[in-house]
């Protein structure tokens, strides 16, 4: 079985897949039906996500063997960040972002409350742990 | 043929302080006076996002995301729908260095960019002028236009250490309520001085139009933190007000749904090519005097169109400001307020050289969304570490003068579209010193995360038409009259020579009372 190249994009099973395991990387748990529905809609309505051009075809294969090698989107995506415009797995993690903080159902974003500095300390090792992942994976699959 | 004595141009800031000065003199304000299409409903950002329509946030259309994948193309304070008609005019580009291009477009709005403005109305001060250089008048000559509209507008702050820096303001106002992070700063700001312990920094109270509490007609800012989802919050100052009122009163008349589409000056008279928007007829205005505010880049195009000079270049001047996030440990974890104004505290080096102004936001106003990729790790990371940083962080916004630069310019394409060309930007050269000022007030950043915001962002225009005692060919003279003219005036931020390092809004509108009154004593 190949990965999925990116004229499949358009199709709502690849977008649906792609929306489940993002969500599943950023918050540990199944996406909602409304937050796979909105993600469709997205893609309907921005058009800067489903462009032809070059580099977004060879973005959206790295998203392809992401979602179907199910590797670690949120640790993978600090090194393809980019000054200008953003690549396209920064863009669509922080869709998925938009659509669950507007929705008002996930506790992440919550303001009423806060963490304190232990959580802070704890919040860097992980992520000390994780970036040296990210960028193991990257090399490891090729991500560009 | 309808006449008048004066025309003028727009309704933003420098239309709307014209129209108060030649209000019961025959005067008509001519503008497009696009209002609020999409209504944003919920009274605060908390209440939007416990409604739990995401729509209700993004927009039908998805606006608010419109920049998901270029981030720098559309200004974060006009992506929400219900404040994209701010910007719904002309369009214009502006190019820094390829690929980088930021588009644009002039306000048609009823209010023009007041009603996307953050409502910082700072004096400007003759060592302002100064510094900034090429100003052929002094702050002294606006002083008291400056003080009419402060009277008239109501101006919320405190006699504080920065009162003389922001130009002796006439204070009508409490200051606005600050944030728990801003409000620790300056309690320690003003321990360190209490004890006489040397620094660099002054801090203090911005000069806000906002109603802290009524005043006037005006009832109390809510502190919604809605300043990135609509406009006209209850209590925060905008031209639009002030236009309504005189509209109102029938002291001036007033035209929507009208375009300037050319002038043609006569010895006697100038006269208007309007066109109404609503038939798409077109008519004749005659008017003595016209005044053009229709905002700096829009002024530029109609004089160019006007004169048939369309091939020219004119100067352009921008500050688009550097960006410093600020994080204040022992506030980390803190409660986050709920109820905030995006602008807390203003403050300057001037003790160090460094005169110009620094602006502390606290950034309530934004979705975390909006801010997790400014932050160098994993995303769901990120979003844990804002719980704990949010409530010990703040922005700081630094403006830096800006000056005529032969690279950048403006000017129209073939199509008649405004294009500006803006190369060469100065990076602002205090950081360092500004991350060690801050230390004793517990402030700590690192260089690396300061941004500069690109061209265009920072909406503080000026330049193309400069004001001079002996004004050459597209510069005007010191009463806003065209080079060449007896009787078209020019009263927005285009005759402004450079841009000295604070905001330009408050100067914008004396001047243009300044030029309004110099027509009235005019005797033709």
């Amino acid at each position: 079985m190949s990965v999925r190249n990116s004229n499949d994009i358009e199709s709502p099973a690849t977008l649906t897949a792609e929306a489940k395991h993002l969500h599943e990387s950023l918050f540990a748990r199944r996406a909602p039906t409304n937050v796979i529905q909105l993600y469709l809609e997205a893609h309907s309505k921005i058009h800067a996500l489903t462009s032809s051009d070059t580099r977004r075809q060879l973005e959206q294969n790295t998203i392809n063997t992401i979602v179907f090698k199910k590797l670690n989107a949120t640790a993978i995506e600090p090194w393809l960040r980019r000054a200008g415009s953003r690549h396209l797995l920064s863009s669509k993690l922080l869709l998925i972002n938009y659509i669950c903080e507007t929705g008002g159902n996930h506790d992440e974003y919550k303001r009423d409350s806060t963490l304190g500095w232990s959580s802070l300390i704890l919040i860097g090792i992980k992520a000390s742990l994780q970036l040296p992942f990210g960028l193991y994976l990257k090399h490891r699959h090729d991500l560009i | 043929m309808t006449s008048f004595n004066y025309a003028i141009i727009g309704s933003g800031p420098a239309g709307v302080a014209a129209a108060r000065q030649l209000s019961n003199k025959g005067a008509c304000v001519i503008d497009v006076g696009q209002c609020q299409d999409t209504i944003f409903e919920p009274a605060s950002l908390r209440d939007a996002l416990s409604a739990k329509q995401p729509k209700t946030i993004l927009g039908d259309n998805w606006e608010l995301l419109s920049n998901l994948v270029n981030p720098n193309t559309v200004h974060p304070k006009l992506r929400s729908r219900a404040v994209r008609y701010v910007m719904n005019g002309e369009e214009f580009s502006v190019h820094r260095d390829s690929p980088t291009t930021l588009y644009g477009a002039g306000s048609h709005a009823l209010g023009g960019m007041s009603n996307a403005w953050g409502g910082q109305l700072l004096r400007y001060t003759n060592e302002d002028l100064k510094d900034a250089g090429g100003w052929p008048i002094t702050a002294d000559e606006l002083s008291s236009h400056y003080q009419d509209l402060e009277e008239h507008i109501g101006i919320s702050g405190q006699i504080d250490d920065m009162h003389s820096f922001l130009g002796n303001s006439a204070l009508s106002l409490p200051p606005l309520k600050l944030c728990p992070s801003a409000k620790y700063i300056y309690s320690k700001y003003k321990l360190l001085r209490n004890k006489r312990i040397k620094h660099d920094f002054k801090l203090g109270h911005p000069r806000l139009a906002i109603a802290t509490e009524p005043f006037g007609n005006r009832e109390a800012y809510q502190y919604g933190e809605t300043e990135f989802l609509t406009t006209g919050q209850t209590g925060l100052y905008t031209a639009k007000e002030t236009l309504i009122e005189l509209k109102d009163s029938g002291s001036i008349e007033y035209f929507s749904n009208s375009k300037l589409i050319k002038f043609v000056e006569h010895s006697e008279f100038v006269e208007l090519e309007i066109l109404d928007l609503k038939s798409n007829e077109t008519r004749l205005i005659n008017v003595k005097h016209l005044l053009l505010g229709c905002g700096t880049i829009q002024t530029a195009k109609m004089v160019l169109t006007s004169l048939n000079e369309t091939k020219h270049r004119l100067p352009f001047i921008d500050h688009p400001p550097t960006i410093l996030p600020l994080f204040i440990p022992r506030m980390f974890g803190s409660q986050l307020p709920g109820s905030s104004f995006p602008t807390q505290l203003a403050g300057t080096l001037d003790n160090a050289g460094l005169k110009n102004i620094i602006s502390f936001h606290y950034p309530g106003a934004l979705l975390w969304s909006d801010l997790l990729s400014d932050i160098p790790l994993p995303m769901h990371t990120s979003l844990k570490a804002l719980k704990t940083l949010l409530g010990g962080m703040l922005v700081a916004q630094m403006w830096e003068a800006s000056h005529p630069n032969p690279k950048n310019y403006l000017c129209l394409d073939a199509k008649g579209s405004i294009q500006i060309h803006y190369p060469e930007r100065h990076e602002y050269q205090g950081i360092r010193k500004l991350i060690r000022s801050l230390r004793p007030l517990g402030i700590y950043t690192l260089r690396r995360l300061s941004s500069m915001s690109p061209p265009g962002w920072g909406f503080h225009h000026a330049g193309c038409l400069p004001m001079n005692i002996e004004p050459e060919k597209f510069q005007t003279h010191i009463d806003g009259r065209l080079w060449n003219s007896m009787r078209v005036r020019v009263i927005d931020g285009s005759v402004l020579p450079s841009l000295p390092s604070k905001h330009h809004s408050f100067t914008v509108m004396a001047n243009s009372a300044r030029i309004a009154d110099s027509t009235l004593k005019c005797e033709y």
